[in-house]
């Protein structure tokens, strides 16, 4: 192929260009002949709703049971779209986003607190790992960094943990006061907050 | 209000490019690849500002698009002049069909139920895929909250980076500058890319046949089941998408209409494919490698040159970037760096990928239709050398992507380890459709296919 001069060029240029503007120069499809096509095409995509098990999923389930959910919970906020997907693990990281500082060092639990195999827990493991995961979890809690006690050993950060996250009753063990131990699920800071006198 | 400017400053940018480097770009080209090319510029800009230590605000973002903007019209002038004088009368022409066509109505409302009903989804529920939560949107949400890639995610005292988020920074820049702009969530970039892929799709059809074969197409590109249900995530799939579609056809625009403008817009398109992900590589390669089938014999040594360095120069950059800045090299995919035969690894990648890329369910008939496509096309792809290079290009880039991972450490002897599956069932799955766009595309451009059209009309 030798290189080309610009007249050249521009001569395939336009020999391309009129190719893809051809239609403005047919005189249109016949009306019968348009009803034809148009029937053939209905008839195509019928063959493919009902006969292709993967477009007739996009149509009756993945888009149509997403849009009746969307259209019943029309004005719904963040927080109730993000429970409805995660359910209780969201509720329970978001209890405590709202009820910690930005600049906390949160202490997780074990998997096998929160996740117990007794199938009573409400947490869902993979729901999607929030919870029994840290990365999928710091999405939601950053800019509180986030220990777990598997990482007791090995992260510096456990040693310097400014609040528990309270599951299934677990974690009360670690705060440096006593407390009533009756909820299942909260966050408590490890040390005992100091009480200003003058607001009581 | 804010968003809305963002958005805007992005997509011009992203149109005053294309414009600059061809402005004879179809105008539905032009439209479909503003934002791919718009959050490109974006990318490579933060990116460039991370080196030189300028945080990623959307002050800076706004200064720096609007700077791009404005260089690339300034540089263009005299292209806006010509266009406005008479080139617009052509991207009319190209647009706008002689009369109406019933059945090209019929999958206009198709697409557009299609369209409205998954950006509906789409934005309306917030991020909740994991790949997602653990990388794009993850990285996403911290580097707009701290101004910089080199975030927290790679504290030493406490890392909370997972392999998604060593991907390629295209992605994560782009779902960033959503949460820049002040929106809650990054949903709206998925849905841009998405439509943005149609809108090119589309138009790159229009090059080579008629109206009512480009919708046709179209149509059955966006009813893929498995790129519908990816398109609604806040994934990279789609983004890659606009970007691996748009850089083969690209060259294959130059063969045909000898204009290197399309070899300069296919490699940035390649390059954008490489920042977004790294498998874009073989899309690169491929696409490459059949260039230089026409490059050689006409000693376009600099262009050889330019498109070659350009996708690797991105790719390099990324991969230093994780070296000496995050210090991660350490920390990469089960990749096995030797070159090896293994007949049982084959036998078992070749049933698994072929398992699920006849899957109806994933992909509907797109798959089916491409095969059936070829074989009624191989006398003229033989003797009349038709579209040959687009499907050299499919094939190769296809048995690339394969055998990445065949060269990765997910095999047990005879059976995938536990969790190798998940890089097969998952992993290529959603990379797949990338081939079924230029599939489809094959497909609706192949000599048989267009005459069937044209009588149609």
């Amino acid at each position: 192929m030798a290189k080309l001069n610009p007249k050249q060029k521009e001569k395939h240029a336009k020999s391309a260009r009129s190719k893809q503007v051809s239609e403005k120069k047919g005189s249109g499809t016949p009306a019968f002949k348009q009803l034809l096509i148009l029937l053939g095409s209905f008839i195509f995509i019928s063959v493919l709703y009902n006969e292709v098990a993967g477009y007739n999923w996009v149509i009756n389930k993945f888009l149509k049971e997403n849009l009746d959910v969307i259209n019943e919970h029309e004005d719904a906020s963040l927080s109730e779209k993000y429970r409805a997907k995660l359910g209780m693990n969201y509720a329970y990281i978001d209890y405590l986003v709202k009820n910690t500082p930005e600049d906390a060092i949160v202490l997780m639990p074990p998997k096998e607190v929160v996740f117990t195999n007794d199938k009573k827990s409400r947490f869902k493991y993979k729901n999607p790992y929030l919870i029994s995961r840290k990365t999928t979890t710091s999405y939601f809690t950053y800019p509180r960094k986030l220990v777990y006690e598997s990482e007791k050993d090995t992260n510096a950060l456990y040693g310097k943990a400014t609040h528990v996250a309270i599951i299934n009753g677990w974690g009360y063990h670690l705060l440096d006061y006593k407390t009533d131990t009756s909820i299942l699920h909260t966050v408590l800071p490890i040390k005992k907050p100091i009480t200003n006198p003058l607001t009581q | 209000m804010i968003a809305f400017l963002g958005l805007t400053v992005v997509f011009l940018a992203g149109f005053a490019f294309l414009f600059l480097i061809h402005h004879k770009l179809s105008f539905l080209v032009k439209l479909g690849l503003a934002f791919p090319s718009g959050f490109g510029i974006l990318a490579s800009l933060v990116f460039l500002y991370g080196l030189v230590g300028i945080g990623y605000t959307f002050a800076s973002s706004m200064f720096g698009m609007g700077f791009f903007f404005l260089l690339f019209v300034l540089l263009g002038k005299n292209k806006w002049k010509v266009y406005f004088k008479e080139g617009y009368r052509d991207d009319f022409a190209g647009i706008k069909p002689k009369t109406i066509h019933l059945a090209w109505l019929l999958f206009f409302i198709c697409i557009s139920y299609l369209l409205y009903s998954i950006t509906l989804k789409t934005m309306y529920w917030p991020t909740t895929a994991y790949d997602s939560l653990t990388g794009y949107d993850y990285m996403a949400k911290v580097t707009a909250a701290e101004g910089t890639l080199d975030n927290s995610i790679n504290d030493p005292e406490n890392y909370t980076f997972t392999l998604r988020t060593l991907y390629p920074p295209l992605v994560p820049i782009a779902f960033a500058y959503a949460y820049i702009c002040g929106l809650a969530t990054s949903k709206i970039i998925s849905s841009l890319f998405f439509i943005s892929v149609i809108v090119s799709f589309y138009g790159f059809i229009r090059y080579f046949s008629t109206h009512f074969n480009a919708i046709v197409f179209t149509f059955l590109l966006v009813a893929i089941p498995d790129f519908l249900a990816m398109s609604a995530l806040s994934l990279s799939n789609v983004p890659s998408l606009a970007y691996t579609t748009a850089g083969p056809i690209l060259m294959i625009l130059f063969f045909r209409e000898k204009n290197t403008s399309f070899i300069l817009l296919s490699a940035f398109m390649m390059a954008f494919a490489v920042f977004t992900r790294s498998e874009g590589i073989v899309f690169a390669a491929a696409t490459g490698l059949v260039f230089l089938f026409h490059a050689i014999p006409s000693k376009m040594w600099k262009w050889i040159a330019g498109f070659a360095l350009l996708p690797f120069a991105y790719f390099i950059a990324w991969e230093l970037y994780l070296k000496y800045v995050w210090e991660l090299s350490e920390f990469k995919q089960p990749f096995i760096y030797k070159i090896f035969f293994d007949a049982d690894r084959i036998s078992l990648l070749w049933n698994k990928v072929m398992e699920v890329s006849f899957s109806t369910q994933l992909y509907g008939i797109s798959l089916y239709l491409f095969l059936i496509c070829v074989l009624i096309s191989l006398r003229s792809i033989f003797l009349k050398k038709q579209s040959w290079e687009l499907l050299t290009i499919i094939f190769l880039s296809w048995l690339l992507y394969i055998w990445l991972y065949y060269q990765m450490d997910i095999f047990d002897g005879k059976q995938l380890m536990a969790g190798g599956g998940g890089y097969i069932a998952s992993g290529y799955k959603r990379g797949f459709f990338n081939f079924l766009s230029l599939a489809l595309l094959f497909s609706a451009v192949t000599y048989p296919v267009k005459k069937f059209f044209k009588w149609l009309e």
